[in-house]
């Protein structure tokens, strides 16, 4: 099995390995790669800084064919990344391939984008002057992802933030690392100059630690659990840098007695047990009015039931 | 569609793939054990299930007579269990939807359109869908919660700039 590496300042870097399995398959090993230490972070951290005062400049035809490209590869290779995400999280194979193609609508959004930055300028409400307002990069963005969007949302972090200017310090869940491997090996080599993307697998205790508790990231974008957000606020607000958080769920699907009985069962089984319930934006609470409530029910439970080589 | 087929993610014919680990399989049994012994009725599901390989697969569980105020209404399992909470009319569905510290995503479904303006406006929820699933979303638009869910700035879409980029403004005297 190849031995994926951590991508830091336009290096592959060697380090601590070990082996993902197939949830579908727990005797089945799906990826073999490099945990990062804290000073291969703090290593990446620096490359991005270093990378920042050039690539905050650069021109956005640059950005835009880069992300292009990427978005472009990402959809070519739509099959074999879907499964590899499959196989590593467990979603089904459409669900995966389904992930996949829209991380390369997000790219090529994204690149779409960078063509589009725009600013305003008006008059001052003192005579003879001019003030505009424009848009600059935050600077080193800290990404850290969750499991079990393996490859859509590592898109919709790293496509705007390079689309923008930043420099970005990638660390991707340690269970599901396959995908994000890929996308930042696309995206290099697609033409992003070295430094502007580094991926840092590895523990969150370790990885997402110095991440975290370093003076050179001037914001993260965070998506996972509460518990772990709220580290991150901790911690952005000691440094005063931009943090954004999504976090869990327990959303809410409401079923009135003037619904329609199939929709809404089409509806409550796709959003409760699709792609196995985890999903932050799942619904975990049915909440069925009195006159709907029973053939309600029994329809769900009909639907759950498994049909022939049942259980 | 009849029968949800809980198998191999990769293979032919499977809705629902494994779990995706035993740490989080074991979160999800303990959450169904917890609404068991709150005293909701698991009216479908839950069970461990064997397969041709060895693989994390879980039954997606069903609760019913669960009460707003149960552990398994409060906080977030994260893995196929769903609970049925049951009201008596709209007021009360709505005061239950926003009986939560989490306010990501909301649905309703309904053919009223008056029930259905009034849920999209008063849902303490970042997101809200009718008579569509509360996953599932475009990306060509703002992502995000609110309360408990999220905090910051929206992602995806052209609101993606708020958090990627700071706004310089410049006053010049030519």
């Amino acid at each position: 099995m190849d031995l994926h590496r951590n991508y830091i300042d336009g290096d592959w870097a060697d380090g601590e390995a070990a082996d993902r399995f197939n949830p579908s398959n727990t005797e089945e090993v799906v990826g073999r790669h490099v945990r990062g230490s804290a000073e291969d972070t703090h290593q990446a951290i620096g490359a991005a800084k270093a990378a920042l005062s050039s690539w905050l400049v650069s021109g956005i035809q640059q950005r835009h064919d880069i992300l292009k490209t990427a978005a472009d590869e990402i959809f070519a290779r739509r099959d074999e990344l879907g499964r590899l995400l499959s196989r590593q999280e467990g979603k089904i194979l459409a669900d995966g391939i389904g992930e996949t193609i829209r991380a390369a609508q997000i790219f090529d959004f994204f690149a779409g984008e960078a063509l589009r930055l725009s600013g305003e300028t008006m008059p001052s409400v003192r005579p003879g002057i001019e003030v505009s307002m424009t848009r600059e990069p935050v600077g080193v963005v800290g990404v850290i992802t969750p499991w079990n969007f393996p490859i859509a949302i590592p898109a919709w972090k790293i496509a705007p933030a390079i689309c923008y200017g930043n420099t970005v310090v990638f660390k991707p869940a340690d269970l599901v690392p396959g995908c994000a491997w890929e996308i930042v090996d696309i995206v290099a080599r697609a033409g992003l100059p070295k430094g502007v993307l580094n991926l840092v697998m590895g523990r969150g205790s370790v990885v997402g630690e110095a991440i975290l508790h370093s003076p050179d990231v001037d914001a993260i974008t965070f998506t996972g659990s509460v518990a772990t957000g709220k580290l991150v606020a901790a911690a952005s607000a000691e440094h005063l840098r931009k943090f954004q958080l999504e976090m869990g769920g327990k959303n809410p699907m409401v079923v009135l007695d003037d619904a329609d009985l199939d929709t809404a069962v089409d509806v409550s089984v796709n959003g409760a047990f699709f792609q196995t319930g985890q999903r932050c934006t799942a619904s975990s609470r049915l909440i069925v009015q009195d006159g709907i409530h029973d053939r309600f029910v029994n329809a769900m439970t009909e639907r759950m039931n498994e049909g022939p080589g049942g259980r | 569609m009849k029968g949800l087929v809980v198998d191999d993610g990769c293979k032919e014919g499977t809705h629902i793939g494994p779990v995706v680990d035993a740490d989080q399989l074991g979160q999800d049994q303990d959450y169904i054990q917890i609404g068991k012994d709150e005293g909701a009725t698991l009216a479908w599901g839950g069970e461990r299930l064997d397969r041709d390989t060895p693989g994390h697969f879980l039954q997606p569980a069903l609760f019913t007579n669960s009460t707003p105020d149960m552990r398994i209404n409060r906080e977030e399992i994260f893995g196929p269990v769903a609970s049925v909470i049951r009201i008596k009319d709209y007021e009360e569905a709505l005061a239950v939807a926003n009986d939560t510290p989490f306010g990501l995503s909301s649905g309703i479904c309904t053919t009223s359109l008056k029930h259905a303006s009034h849920f999209k406006r008063h849902s303490e929820a970042g997101m809200v869908m009718v008579n569509l699933p509360t996953a599932g979303v475009d990306y060509h638009v703002a992502f995000g919660g609110r309360k408990g869910s999220s905090h910051g700035p929206r992602e995806q879409g052209r609101y993606a700039a708020e958090f990627f980029t700071n706004v310089k403004t410049a006053y010049t005297l030519p």
